[in-house]
């Protein structure tokens, strides 16, 4: 989010970043290509246990309001299952060349959100209980519309979507294990049309709303062959947990159409297989800052540019203008009285020296990496077996062999053209089959992690000796009572203690705002709560300070001069008086004594003996060096 | 700020009896420190001598003992590094040399300089680069304590670099020393051998064959490094005053000056405001703040803002938490802290080491919320990790951010181990054969032999190249060397006729030939098979690998009438004839056939290559032809001459390389077995073919 400030900031001298991450923008760019599609099926059976119902529908709530805030140009859409009756959706005339079916209602056809759609959706909720009932109902005949025809239904919502989509995603919120008797002929249909499902390339994921849920009779198979994958690595999900995460708004995510990228890793001459690569998390998202026209709140956009403008010499007129591209222009080297250029296009070709992808140079035993290194977030690597076909086999071979004998591979590493080389260390991993390990991430499975080495110039070598002292050392007795602490104060991690407070305070701010809604996790502030450590600690802490005592300030170097004004500015070592005079700055300067003057009174020499305006950013040894080249 | 400015002398030995290696790398090693600094934009200051010229000119020279320290010249002046200098330095090493010169004179001068910089400007530290060829020279050594103590009284840091310089491990210190490499030595060398190696012992110096250099002249420690005063509070009562220090951070040390426009136009940088797409120039009191809710913009006004919470920089505790159930998946952020306590706090000094020594005790993490300032006031949540306790550095704790539960994601990925990957023994002894001949640690058995590096590692951890940087770097130089601006030809051939990357594209020396000889057991062992679709578009390889799930079928059912389903360098003609009547003629659907062809075809190209080229044996002239004879001729039935010609070309460059003229003329130019050609009458085809059959003499 680029705003004013940072044009302050803005010196073209030590503009260039060229080592900039260009290879970190994965997700942070818009995507242009298209928009993600999500339509929710919400069966209606559920409603006979109200309860249920109320929590598939707080569930859709939580993703509509996240939706909401984070990713304004997704498209959800909203479909019954199973009812009796089907009234016309919010806005029906876009759904007119769409045939509605008898037995599925369509809530919201799939839309961008806005404001107004939540608050429909809200205003549903309240009735929901009473009307639901009423003005929709649940199908007789044992509860079981032809699911067929609810998918057809979904794919010409998506189909109709009037935009580009790279991808869909159907989420089926139900407490049936199966839509239809096994072996019927609207069974054999069903999985028919997950087929053209997999055609599509619409993804499916079914949201048991039961704690035990038997997915055999049929999602087993059916999500199977959406997923075009092998049914022997079928792996029931916790119906739980997978509740958890979509209220998280978490949809488990196509292992083929998701990753990053693919690449091919060489093992050694006209030997390469191929790969993936994912990451474990996606940059953090805050609500679109835009800014808006007072009067009429229409969006502002605002575009940064680069101006260049020549001034005709008589006139002082400004004689021709025009726009640079942030990505134009050239970098310059001056070499005595001739300047040298080097075009972006040629900074580009030499990163282009290599291709990309991932040489194998060697192998070290895991235990040699040092411990505590940290340099770049880490990826995950999969076998692809579209590039090269065996690379699984091949993949799995090496990555058994290296889980064994606890090897990493050290490979050099070009995730795509114009990006950085970088030496990674591929650790092998598994994924873990413990259900209540609550520390594993979200993103696992078997692979390897894609460890990431910092360049040599990268690691800061600091010596520490100004800091190391024999009386650094804490008596045997502090370590123990801060053993006690450290077991008093234990928890067990969860990934959901990972809150951000910044955007929780904002969102609540922005929904209080607009839609009035007050959010329940006003208390889960994210900040840790004082007092209750205090409490649980209370009796070691008259112990603590008998051990250890308080810090002795030392006196500061630059005393305040007065106890309000913590912040005194520099005192001068130059009298101001003197500076006055021409004479006396030249001969601070024939003396290569200007260091002597602040830079305030540097600027101030500049102003009165010169008249020239200097940035606020210049640094002293530059405005000295102005200075000197004023005098001479 | 810290200021952490140094001051570098580089001796360089140019005495024409100095080994001419070690004169053009001492060269190349102190351009490259220049250039690194130069473009890290360093205000350190850099100064040189020779050792061994024609003239004499030196301080010591000059202004103390006129009749000795002869032969050695000093550089003008002690400078900041700028390209112009690098420019110098260059001519400035080509000064008359002569053989004599001692190289302790050279040391002394070296300090000289040193001593007289220091004394105009204020330096963090100096070193000295002294390059020298300790061989059959006598030297006198009458002054050789004095100077040696004297070394070792100045704060100087002194690497000497040498050629013949190994390591060999130390059970005693436990750290590796320098020795010189053996061999047959006149008494001369011995003896200044002998004194280079005491200079480690009596004044700490560093002794580095290039290699070794190279690692260890970049890295420079920090005294005083930039800190992050704040405090670490546990509830409200245990408070640590703390500095933070960046351990590792992925930055640009690179840093160019950016021109936008020439040097008489006005460069400014603005904001330009557009509503539904026209432009407008709105004032400031027009323009509100706001925030989109979907596609709804909501203003989000001045009286919310004040309601923001303000929060207390520092970190605070949020709970301890076993090691190993960090998910290290989440840390993020660009930068690596140390926390540390603050210089002079004793009681937070004790604290942080009982912290640290209770956390480490437990195996136990802490999770804090970290709020950097009251400027810079986001939350974040960091993990705290107790470091080893070392006896140079106070009890520390690593600190890093960790991704927040919203950004995690969620992917579940399918087993590895499953029926269609099971490997057989053979294959999982290949895998651990390319394992153990890729290893990069020395092997602790031979550690009492010498060995090159300093560590016992042919890749330390600590010593990585930045690649690109690096290659930055040399571009730069070579365009300020041969003066070229902006001139693109110039600078493709430049890019092409050196070697950039390459050389960091390969598995070490020491490696490469078993590395080379396991992968190719281990391609027999596994077959991977390139997937031609996979560079088309999404549609296509869609539609293909529908076709090869069916092809497969067929291929395998009429494969079962031919034993064999690779071309063979036995009889390659015979196989591919064979296996393109039995198998691809025999698939109907057209893409799937032209898609089978394409298998058989590179197995073909592989194999004539190989026998071509790679083989041991000498050529076997009707093989060759018969089997391009075959190959060219099924070009033409599925209209494949593009890959025909463009192979056909690379084995006419290969030809020449090989010197395989004779091979040539015979079976291609005789049999006209060269470019294919839609109509071969046609006069432009006929020059063509003509000019392709020569072969470019030499």
């Amino acid at each position: 989010m680029a705003s004013c400030s940072s044009n302050l900031n803005w010196n073209p001298n030590i503009d260039v970043l060229i080592s900039d991450s260009e290879d970190d923008d994965d997700e942070t760019k818009p995507n242009y290509k298209g928009r993600e599609a999500l339509i929710f099926v919400v069966d209606a059976n559920l409603y006979a246990e109200y309860e249920r119902f109320a929590e598939a529908l707080d569930i859709v709530r939580k993703a509509l309001i996240s939706g909401l805030l984070v990713n304004s140009n997704d498209l959800i859409g909203i479909v019954f299952a199973n009812t009796e009756m089907n009234p016309d959706p919010y806005e029906a005339s876009s759904v007119d060349n769409i045939v509605l079916p008898q037995n599925c209602a369509v809530f919201l056809p799939l839309r961008a959100l806005s404001k107004s759609i939540v608050e429909h959706y809200l205003r549903f909720m309240e009735t929901a209980e009473q009307e639901f009932g009423t003005n929709y109902g649940i199908i007789g005949n044992g509860g079981h519309a032809d699911f067929a025809i609810m998918l057809r239904l979904c794919i010409n919502l998506f189909e109709n979507a009037g935009y580009n989509l790279v991808s869909s995603t159907l989420v089926y919120l139900t407490d049936r294990a199966t839509p239809h008797p096994p072996n019927s002929n609207l069974y054999q249909r069903a999985l028919q049309k997950a087929k053209d499902l997999e055609g599509k390339e619409i993804e499916f994921q079914v949201i048991p709303m039961v704690d035990e849920f038997d997915y055999e009779p049929f999602y087993k198979e059916f999500i199977t062959l959406v997923e075009d994958g092998n049914i022997a690595d079928f792996e029931p999900k916790n119906p739980e947990e997978l509740r958890t995460l979509l209220s998280d708004r978490k949809l488990r995510q196509n292992v083929l159409r998701r990753s990053l990228g693919h690449f091919k890793l060489s093992l050694g001459p006209d030997l390469a297989i191929s790969a993936l690569y994912y990451k474990y998390f996606k940059a953090r998202f805050m609500p679109r800052k835009v800014r808006l026209l007072r009067k009429d709140n229409s969006i502002v956009q605002q575009k940064r540019v680069i101006m260049v403008r020549k001034q005709s010499q008589e006139t002082m007129e400004i004689a021709e203008e025009y726009v640079v591209k942030q990505s134009g222009g050239w970098y310059e080297i001056n070499l005595g009285d001739m300047s040298i250029r080097i075009t972006p296009e040629q900074i580009n070709r030499v990163r282009n020296l290599h291709a990309p992808g991932m040489m194998l140079l060697g192998f070290k035993p895991i235990s040699e990496l040092p411990e505590n290194w940290y340099y770049k977030p880490q990826n995950f690597m999969y076998p692809d077996e579209k590039g090269v076909r065996g690379s699984k086999c091949l993949f799995r071979a090496l990555w058994e062999r290296c889980l064994e004998r606890d090897k990493t591979a050290i490979c050099l590493f070009m995730r795509k053209r114009k990006s950085i080389p970088r030496y990674v260390a591929l650790i092998p991993v598994e994924g873990t089959t413990a259900e209540d390990d609550t520390s594993k991430p979200l993103l696992s499975g078997d692979g390897f992690k894609i460890v990431y080495l910092p360049f040599a110039k990268h690691i800061r070598n600091i010596d520490f000796a100004n800091w190391n002292s024999m009386q650094n050392d804490s008596p045997e007795e502090g370590v123990k009572v801060f053993e006690k602490v450290v077991s008093k104060l234990r928890t067990t991690f969860q990934s959901n203690f990972l809150v951000d407070p910044t955007v929780e305070a904002l969102q609540s701010n922005i929904l209080a705002l607009a839609l009035n809604i007050k959010t329940d996790n006003a208390g889960l502030s994210g900040m840790p709560d004082a007092k209750r450590q205090d409490e649980r600690i209370a009796k070691i802490l008259p112990r603590i300070n008998e051990i250890f005592g308080d810090d002795v300030e030392v006196a500061k170097k630059r005393p305040a001069t007065g106890a309000s004004n913590a912040n005194a500015s520099k005192i001068p070592k130059a009298d101001a008086d003197s500076l006055q005079q021409l004479s006396y700055v030249q001969q601070l300067a024939s003396n290569d004594t200007l260091g002597s003057c602040t830079a305030a009174q540097l600027r101030d020499i500049l102003k009165t003996h010169f008249e020239v305006q200097v940035p606020a950013k210049m640094i002293k040894q530059d405005l000295i060096a102005r200075v000197k080249e004023l005098i001479d | 700020m810290a200021f952490n400015k140094e001051f570098v002398v580089a001796v360089l030995d140019i005495r024409p009896c100095a080994d001419e290696n070690l004169k053009l790398k001492s060269v190349k090693l102190v351009s490259e420190i220049l250039k690194e600094k130069i473009c890290a934009g360093k205000k350190d200051f850099v100064s040189f001598v020779l050792l061994g010229t024609e003239k004499t000119s030196n301080d010591v020279n000059e202004h103390v003992f006129p009749d000795s320290y002869n032969n050695i010249t000093q550089y003008q002046q002690p400078q900041c590094p700028t390209w112009q200098l690098l420019l110098n330095f260059y001519k400035f090493v080509n000064e008359n040399a002569c053989d004599d010169g001692e190289w302790l004179d050279a040391l002394v001068v070296a300090m000289e300089v040193i001593k007289r910089g220091e004394e105009c400007f204020k330096f963090q530290k100096s070193r000295i680069l002294f390059f020298y060829d300790f061989n059959d020279v006598r030297n006198s050594y009458d002054m050789f304590d004095v100077i040696a103590q004297n070394v070792a009284q100045t704060e100087v840091e002194l690497v000497v670099i040498s050629e013949n310089i190994q390591y060999i491990d130390n059970p005693i210190s436990g750290l590796p020393k320098a020795i010189f490499r053996d061999g047959k030595k006149s008494k001369n060398q011995l003896k200044n051998e002998d004194y280079a190696l005491q200079l480690i012992t009596n004044c700490s110096v560093k002794l580095c064959n290039f290699e070794e250099a190279k690692r260890c002249i970049f890295k420079i420690t920090n005294k005083r490094p930039w800190v992050w005063n704040s405090k670490l509070t546990i509830g409200s009562e245990i408070n640590i005053k703390i500095s933070g220090v960046i351990y590792m951070k992925d930055e640009s040390n690179i840093k160019l000056k950016k021109c936008w426009g020439q040097d008489d136009e006005i460069v400014s940088r603005e904001w330009k405001s557009f509503v539904r797409g026209s432009e407008i120039e709105p004032t400031v009191e027009e323009l509100i703040d706001g925030y989109m809710l979907g596609s709804t913009p909501i203003p989000y006004d001045e009286s919310l803002k004040d309601d923001k919470e303000r929060y207390e920089p520092g970190l605070k505790f949020v709970g301890f938490i076993k090691r190993n159930s960090i998910p290290e998946e989440y840390f993020c952020g660009d930068s690596l802290y140390w926390i540390v306590h603050q210089k002079g706090m004793n009681a937070s000094a004790q604290k942080l080491d009982a912290l640290v020594r209770a956390m480490t005790n437990s195996n136990m993490a802490m999770l804090c919320c970290k709020v950097f300032s009251t400027a810079f006031n986001n939350p974040k949540m960091v993990v705290l990790l107790p470091n080893k306790l070392n006896a140079d550095r106070p009890a520390s704790l690593t600190m890093v951010e960790i991704a927040y539960h919203s950004q995690h994601q969620y992917f579940q990925f399918p087993r590895l181990r499953t029926q269609k990957t099971e490997c057989t023994k053979e294959q999982f002894a290949a895998i651990d054969d390319l394992i153990d001949s890729m290893d990069l640690t020395i092997n602790t058995k031979v550690c009492d032999e010498p060995r090159d590096t300093y560590h016992p590692d042919l890749l330390p951890f600590e010593s990585l190249a930045h690649i690109y940087e690096q290659n930055v770097l040399d571009v730069l130089e070579r365009k300020i060397l041969s003066n070229a601006s902006e001139d693109d030809e110039q600078f493709a051939e430049m890019l092409d006729d050196k070697n950039f990357v390459e050389i960091f594209w390969k598995v070490p020396e020491l490696r490469e030939k078993n590395a080379k000889r396991a992968a190719k057991v281990v391609k027999s062992l596994f077959t991977l098979q390139e997937n031609q679709s996979e560079s088309k578009t999404n549609t296509t390889a869609k539609v293909k690998s529908e076709f090869s799930h069916s092809g497969a079928s067929t291929a395998t059912d009429s494969s079962s009438a031919l034993s064999f389903d690779t071309v063979g360098e036995n009889t390659p003609a015979e196989d591919f004839r064979q296996l393109i009547n039995c198998i691809v003629l025999k698939i109907e659907n057209r893409t799937e056939r032209d898609a089978k062809f394409q298998v058989y075809a590179k197995q073909m190209r592989n194999t004539i290559w190989s026998l071509l080229f790679e083989s041991k044996e000498s050529l076997n002239y009707e093989k060759l032809e018969a089997s391009l004879a075959v190959y060219r001729k099924y070009c033409y039935d599925f209209n494949a001459f593009d890959d025909y010609n463009k192979w056909i070309s690379e084995i006419r460059t290969r030809v020449v390389q090989s010197k395989l003229q004779h091979f040539w003329q015979k079976v291609v130019a005789d049999k006209d077995l060269g470019l294919c050609f839609v109509s071969t009458d046609a006069e432009e085809t006929k020059q063509a073919l003509k000019k392709f059959y020569e072969l470019p003499s030499d």
